[in-house]
């Protein structure tokens, strides 16, 4: 295990983000301004999703190695681990964004086509999501939130299954065995409690074997299958709607608040935290402080 | 819809165990009424084939008109040709449009049930029907699947053509559907795929249940038949006019049935029936009964030139938009499109695969294509849809538009 290749992946990756939000948004303005083509804006949208795909390629092979340290990474902040769904950022949250998005600008349109000052066009938001779109989004969403349920029912019954066993059999036949030799111990040495005690810690303390191991090995695979899948449908679900159900334009503002979203969040929760640890400093040097005046009295 | 939030009771009163039996007995009997209706539903299918077949031969135009609109549909889809079909001669079909949409929640507990021309031996009677599910979806897809057939029968059992019998015919009707939502769990056959809240605990069947609204529209008459808070409105002259009135269990007469019936109402983010429920009236939701009744208030109301529209829809709309600026978008929408066609015109909704909708079960709305609606009513539901999502309404969103006014 290697834990600074997995950050410097992550940090490849923010990098990444960073750069692919600045040129999302160029790509926004030229086409605000009527000087980017279609077929540009499809460029960028296709750099953008090898980007992702990029990525989740990196993963997949660090994650053969350990597939627990992904789905709590330490180089994130608990914040950020908090909203992870399976590792990443949960697919269904895609369609959320861009149903909030698709809504800016619809109640202004509404009451100029109610003041007959529209010319009777039908109001799509400044985003301009067509009817037949919107049915499309709905399809995406329902088949999006009914692989996320079985990927999430997967991991319960994981989770269920190696602490049902083989977890709980094997500290229970410890304790079993553990308690044998107490008894033996007590009975040899009679009134000696306290060492057999101890005698006990060191046992459990030393169980670590192959049977654990293997256990702990095979949750760790089954972890990192999951998050390959995972990672699977969250490029599926934003492949879908960035190229199949939007136009190049509308493909361009979904994928741009998305990562202005995920480095936002991260920036914020960073910051806070940061000002926590200072905080924790300070209480820290005030308990010291109290400890050197109390010898002098 | 708020997902119900109950404890089980921990210990079971004798009196209890005795209105189980009794439950028992009437779910046993109910089986054996669901039984006996599935096959009066097959035969009265068998009857509506044999009506069909020697029917006029308008009615088999009709039926070929749309199979090869299909077909140019699907030829079109592939590129080979332009639809330049009319839609002119197709004046059984009603001008409707229908959106029903997940929105913000993961479940899509809504279902819709358009079924023109429902009634045997009466023309140009429409059904229309927005059923909002909650605790599973299983009640609402019953109530999609069965509802229509359950009217039609007790119509024809009514006999009579008075406007008058429509009261009891949608009593009735919402009654059977009440007791089948009841018996769903054992008379269910083992092929079905187990639904979500039977994987999840047996008993949980009897948490769920659905609003429902439904609509027959007739050349002369609109009946209205309510349970729930999903609503029906009705614009006449640009002026909204409540077909249903939502029951919500803090309504006064409702909080008096349900006090006198010995239930109470809780407020608990919101008024509802003994802490549980936030509407006093749906099918199923046997653990609520007596307090949360399954009897419809009905409305039949004569239609008039003035009429421009009917408007159903589940409370995911109604709870952000209200009944006038819904009758407003409808309006503006209608202004757009231009008058109205005899009858459908068609809408610029993508289609599916030829055929590949309709062999799915599981559809949110049924009875109906696509390409059956009308554009001017499929852009009034559609933009209600997207405002209501705009409005940042949590919950799933289906709304069916009706064109009423009255063509060249």
């Amino acid at each position: 295990m290697d834990m600074a290749r997995y950050e410097s992946c992550y940090r490849h990756w923010i990098a990444g983000q960073e750069a692919g939000l600045a040129e999302l948004e160029a790509a926004s303005a030229n086409a605000a301004a009527g000087r980017a083509t279609d077929a540009e804006l499809r460029t960028v949208v296709e750099r953008c999703m090898l980007g992702y795909q990029d990525y989740a390629t990196r993963r997949r092979a660090l994650s053969r190695e350990d597939g627990v340290a992904f789905f709590a990474p330490p180089w994130c902040t608990a914040f950020e681990n908090s909203v992870l769904w399976l590792g990443g950022c949960r697919p269904s949250l895609t369609v959320r964004l861009l149903y909030n998005l698709s809504g800016e600008g619809l109640e202004a349109q509404v009451e100029e086509l109610l003041g007959g000052l529209s010319n009777g066009v039908i109001p799509t938001g400044a985003l301009g999501i067509t009817s037949a779109q919107l049915v499309l989004i709905n399809d995406l969403h329902s088949r999006t939130v009914h692989q996320e349920n079985a990927l999430s029912d997967r991991l319960a019954t994981l989770q269920e299954d190696i602490a049902d066993r083989p977890l709980l059999p094997i500290v229970r036949q410890r304790e079993l065995a553990a308690a044998a030799r107490l008894g033996a111990a007590a009975a040899a040495s009679g009134s000696c409690d306290g060492a057999a005690r101890r005698r006990l810690r060191a046992a459990r303390l030393g169980a670590a074997d192959a049977e654990v191991d293997a256990a702990l090995d095979s949750y760790k695979a089954a972890l990192s299958r999951l998050l390959v899948e995972a990672d699977e449908l969250r490029m599926a679900t934003a492949r879908a709607l960035a190229t199949e159900i939007l136009t190049p334009r509308q493909a361009v503002e979904m994928l741009a608040a998305g990562k202005h979203l995920h480095l936002s969040v991260r920036d914020w929760s960073r910051r806070r935290e940061a000002a926590a640890g200072a905080q924790q400093q300070l209480g820290g040097q005030s308990a010291g402080t109290d400890n050197t005046v109390r010898p002098s009295t | 819809m708020a997902e119900i939030c109950c404890e089980e009771a921990k210990s079971t009163p004798a009196t209890a165990v005795a209105a189980a039996s009794v439950s028992a007995t009437a779910a046993a009997a109910a089986a054996v009424a669901v039984a006996s209706s599935a096959l009066e539903r097959r035969r009265r299918r068998l009857e509506m084939r044999r009506f069909r077949v020697a029917s006029d031969p308008e009615e088999l135009v009709a039926e070929d008109v749309r199979a090869a609109k299909r077909q140019r549909l699907a030829r079109t889809l592939s590129g080979s040709c332009p639809d330049a079909g009319s839609d002119s001669d197709r004046p059984a079909l009603p001008r409707y449009g229908v959106t029903s949409v997940c929105g913000r929640r993961r479940e899509m507990e809504d279902t819709v049930s358009i079924r023109p021309d429902f009634l045997p031996g009466t023309s140009k009677h429409n059904f229309f029907g927005v059923f909002d599910g909650h605790g599973c979806s299983h009640v609402a897809t019953m109530c999609q699947d069965n509802m229509h057939e359950v009217v039609a029968d007790e119509h024809t059992k009514a006999a009579s053509g008075e406007e008058t019998a429509w009261k009891g015919v949608m009593e009735r009707s919402f009654s059977r559907l009440d007791e089948q939502a009841a018996s769903w769990a054992t008379s269910r056959s083992r092929d079905e795929p187990a639904c979500r809240c039977e994987q999840q605990m047996p008993l949980r069947c009897d948490h769920v249940g659905s609003t429902a609204v439904v609509a027959v529209v007739s050349p002369s008459h609109v009946v209205v038949a309510n349970a729930g808070d999903s609503r029906a409105v009705l614009s006449r002259g640009g002026v909204p006019v409540p077909l249903s009135v939502d029951h919500k269990p803090d309504r006064p007469d409702e909080l008096a049935r349900i006090e006198a019936a010995g239930g109470r109402v809780i407020y608990w983010d919101g008024a509802r029936v003994l802490g549980v429920l936030a509407m006093s009236r749906a099918i199923g939701d046997r653990y609520l009964k007596p307090f949360v009744s399954s009897e419809p208030e009905v409305t039949v109301t004569e239609r008039t030139d003035d009429d421009e529209c009917l408007i159903l829809a589940s409370d995911g709309l109604w709870d952000v938009v209200t009944n006038e600026m819904a009758c407003e978008v409808v309006r503006a929408c209608f202004r757009s499109n231009g008058p109205p066609a005899p009858a459908a015109r068609p809408n610029g909704v993508a289609l599916p695969a030829a055929g590949a909708g309709a062999e799915d079960g599981s559809a949110v709305v049924k009875g109906v294509g696509k390409e059956d609606s009308d554009k001017a009513c499929s852009d009034a539901a559609m933009l209600l849809a997207k405002l209501a999502l705009a409005r940042r309404s949590a919950d799933n969103v289906s709304v069916v538009v009706v064109d009423l006014r009255r063509g060249i």
